[in-house]
């Protein structure tokens, strides 16, 4: 079964650095879904069966945070985890968007290993999950 | 400014451009040597102590960054605007590891949108900053800085 990810950043250089990076990760991807922003990376949730969400914080039209209350509200949260990326490293930030239903926090420049890890930690179960980190 | 505080910015951009760009830059002892038209990237940063960060380079510089972020082999096609923000980004994750590595990482920092403008390199060696460190990143000058407002 191939994962439909999405990434939400408004630059374009990091979401064609995240579109690489998830290639070069091994993991079965079916698409990879692009925003620009917490608006449009809604939109898109609407229209696609997305698995896992990869988002910034600072975008223009909505940020990460508000994109991520609105999840809430739609009850997207449980289904569909959000990973938060940025360069800011801060444990406070990390624990404030932990609490608003942030599954994980990836510092900013990702590398292919972390987001493998991340997307086998939260999408893979079990033995499933020993074989993706095993590839 | 303190010789540490020099190396951990040295060492901050040096680690994000051959993370994020795939890149190596070298230290040299000459004064900073970038000519013609430059890139300059900027970001604020307030927490224990309020600050700038600033990244200088040539075009050509900014546009490898690019072809090497996306693994693209033919340069010609990067728009100025993908180089403005490769510079853009590369100066914002600068400044989560240097001020990760001053401040550590309990408290939040908060970032201003980091921000990219052209000017002559005549221009930004009359800007005033506390620490310069004129790099070199695979043929290409490079110079980074920082001032501590408070």
């Amino acid at each position: 079964m191939g994962y439909n990810i999405l990434v939400v950043d408004d630059s374009p250089i990091i979401r064609g650095f995240m579109r690489k990076t998830l290639e070069l990760t091994g993991l079965e991807i079916e698409t990879i879904f692009e925003a620009k922003n917490g608006q449009e990376g809604l939109d898109q949730l609407e229209k696609n069966n997305v698995h896992i969400v990869f988002a910034d914080i600072n975008m223009p039209v909505m940020t990460g945070v508000e994109m991520v209350n609105e999840m809430f509200l739609k009850s997207l949260l449980p289904k569909i985890p959000v990973v938060i990326i940025s360069s800011d490293r801060s444990l406070e930030r990390q624990a404030q968007l932990k609490e608003k239903g942030v599954r994980a926090y990836l510092k900013k420049p990702i590398t292919p290993e972390n987001v493998k890890k991340i997307t086998c930690d939260l999408l893979e179960l079990g033995e499933q999950r020993k074989e993706c980190l095993n590839e | 400014m303190s010789k540490e505080v020099e190396e951990k910015l040295r060492e901050s951009v040096s680690e994000i451009l051959e993370q994020f760009a795939f890149m190596f830059t070298e230290d040299i002892s000459a004064e900073d040597n970038l000519t013609g038209e430059i890139l300059l990237g900027s970001i604020f940063f307030t927490g224990p102590q309020s600050g700038i960060i600033d990244i200088a380079a040539p075009e050509s510089l900014c546009r490898e960054m690019v072809g090497n972020t996306l693994g693209l082999d033919d340069e010609s096609c990067i728009a100025i605007e993908d180089c403005e923000n490769a510079l853009k980004e590369i100066v914002n994750m600068v400044c989560g590891k240097f001020t990760e590595d001053m401040y550590g990482n309990e408290k939040a920092i908060d970032f201003s949108i980091p921000s990219v403008v052209r000017l002559d390199s005549g221009k930004w060696k009359e800007k005033v900053r506390w620490v310069y460190i004129p790099m070199e990143v695979e043929g290409h000058a490079l110079c980074a800085a920082l001032e501590i407002v408070s």
